[in-house]
């Protein structure tokens, strides 16, 4: 899979690490038992500080996309593991609160607001069929 | 030494020291010119032309000059075996010494202008890796490298074996007429030189093997497919080329302690010998100029270049002293690929690259001293 980081990005780098997983996972570039680069040699290949990269994956691994082993290193993890629970909902309504909240006071309507959401879906959906036919 | 194989040692060093130093702006990653990054069209920017222009007949001048005192030297001087010696040492050092002026010049000419046009100046940073990269087999199998010790066994066996059928005295050095000319008493430390001689080319190429394997990849963000294929090739290449290469340098000790031992008739060893620099040298300016740095000179197949956005690069200029030496504390790898030339480099800022540096002049010291231990 492609990970492509920004330094210059206001988005922590760490978080850009952990976007780029979860992406790779939806479009089927990254599959259940693949394993990522070590800690070591994925820090060493984007020249981070090693710290950064330990990070995104204890975040993936507490969101349970990855597991972490001993021997095998970071492991994707099968779809169940990361299937929508009642905590994640809870996180996805907090997390959505305040775009919405900058959308209103905007005055962007409710049906704008979820076809713009329509077609990133739309979007994804195009990028996993490419890479299952390809 | 005599008259042949003096004229010889010169221009090998002159090839080897003028030829690589006046390649390096040709075959160096677009993006980084004499140690500065810049976006890749800034290469054909007829200033930047010029400081390649300068920089080259610098080095070419300076070798040239170099040439003619050891020449001059040599018929002139009528010095000893070993003041020629330390004369052809000398020279060589002030010879690297005026082309890394000459180095600078351009890197600060390059500085400058980059300064001045503020290229690379608002450019997104970006830094593209391929997540299953080390997946990918681009390096041959470290597995050739039994080949090696297979042979230096061989040699080891074959002279342990003759050791008591040999004279007292053995022949070490011969001139271009076939005249011993270098004498050791019979010993095992004066047979096993040959076998540990081969033993340490083996190591250091099994080192750089080792440094390619590990070195981080080096992904054009603009140009990610094409760039992975090119660093790939890079790789296989130059993997090969530590393999191979180290198997012929071991093969051509081989045969010299063969001679020594009086098994092997010392005119082909002689050729050979004198062969091995040459093509050692050749190899590694082809390889250089077909490949260039991370592969930036292969062809990655007709329309696979597609329009590159400008200085997407990563602009880490500040991490390169002189744009030659690696210092980042930040980053944990260890190997990476040189910005100035072909190759790769060590990350100063870890301790390891000097325990590694300190490790190969302990060997090559530990080496001398044994050598004139045993005497000439």
């Amino acid at each position: 899979m492609w990970l492509t980081i920004d330094l210059t990005s206001d988005v922590p780098i760490y978080t850009q690490i952990r976007n780029g997983v979860i992406e790779g996972i939806l479009a089927g570039e990254l599959v259940h038992g693949e394993s990522l680069p070590s800690v070591r040699q994925l820090a060493g290949d984007l020249g981070i500080n090693l710290h950064t990269v330990n990070k995104a994956y204890g975040v993936l691994k507490q969101e349970g996309f990855i597991q972490v082993h001993r021997k095998k290193g970071a492991v994707i993890n099968s779809p169940e593991s990361y299937r929508a629970d009642d905590t994640y909902y809870a996180r996805l309504r907090k997390e959505l609160a305040p775009l919405i909240a900058e959308a209103r006071c905007r005055g962007v309507g409710i049906d704008d607001f979820l076809d713009i959401c329509g077609r990133i879906y739309d979007d994804f959906e195009k990028e996993t069929r490419r890479n299952d036919d390809g | 030494m005599d008259n042949a194989i003096m004229l010889f040692t010169i221009l090998i060093s002159y090839l080897a020291i003028a030829g690589t130093f006046a390649l390096f702006p040709y075959v160096s990653r677009r993006t980084v010119i004499f140690g500065v990054s810049v976006p890749e069209d800034v290469y054909r920017d007829p200033r930047v032309k010029s400081l390649r222009g300068t920089y080259r007949n610098g080095v070419l001048i300076a070798g040239a000059v170099f040439v003619a005192a050891q020449a001059l030297l040599y018929y002139l001087g009528g010095l000893t075996e070993d003041a020629q010696a330390i004369w052809l040492s000398v020279l060589i050092a002030v010879n690297l010494c005026v082309n890394g002026a000459v180095y600078l010049r351009a890197y600060n000419g390059m500085k400058r202008l980059k300064e001045a046009e503020g290229w690379n100046k608002n450019a997104p940073q970006l830094v593209t890796v391929d997540t299953g990269f080390r997946r990918k087999k681009s390096m041959v199998s470290p597995l050739y490298f039994v080949s090696h010790l297979v042979l230096i066994a061989g040699t080891l066996i074959v002279s342990l074996t003759r050791y008591d059928s040999l004279p007292a005295m053995i022949p070490t050095t011969y001139d271009t007429a076939g005249n011993v000319v270098g004498w050791m008493e019979k010993s095992y430390k004066a047979i096993l030189i040959m076998p540990g001689i081969e033993l340490f080319m083996t190591l250091i190429m099994l080192f750089a093997y080792y440094m390619i394997a590990k070195s981080r990849q080096q992904i054009d963000p603009a140009n990610r497919e094409a760039s992975l294929r090119r660093n790939m090739v890079f790789r296989r290449r130059w993997s090969a080329f530590t393999v191979y290469g180290g198997l012929l340098m071991a093969a051509v000790f081989a045969l010299v302690q063969l001679t020594i031992l009086g098994i092997l008739d010392q005119g082909v060893t002689l050729i050979l010998s004198l062969a091995l620099p040459v093509v050692i040298i050749a190899a590694v300016i082809a390889l250089a100029v077909t490949t260039g740095q991370s592969g930036s000179r292969v062809k990655a197949g007709a329309g696979e270049y597609p329009p590159a956005k400008k200085a997407a690069v990563r602009e880490d200029d500040s991490n390169w002293k002189y744009g030659v030496w690696y210092y980042n504390p930040d980053d944990p790898s260890l190997f990476v690929e040189k910005r100035v030339g072909i190759g790769w480099t060590m990350n100063w800022a870890r301790p390891l690259a000097w325990v590694i540096i300190a490790g190969i002049l302990a060997l090559v010291a530990g080496s001398l001293v044994l050598s004139f231990s045993l005497g000439k």
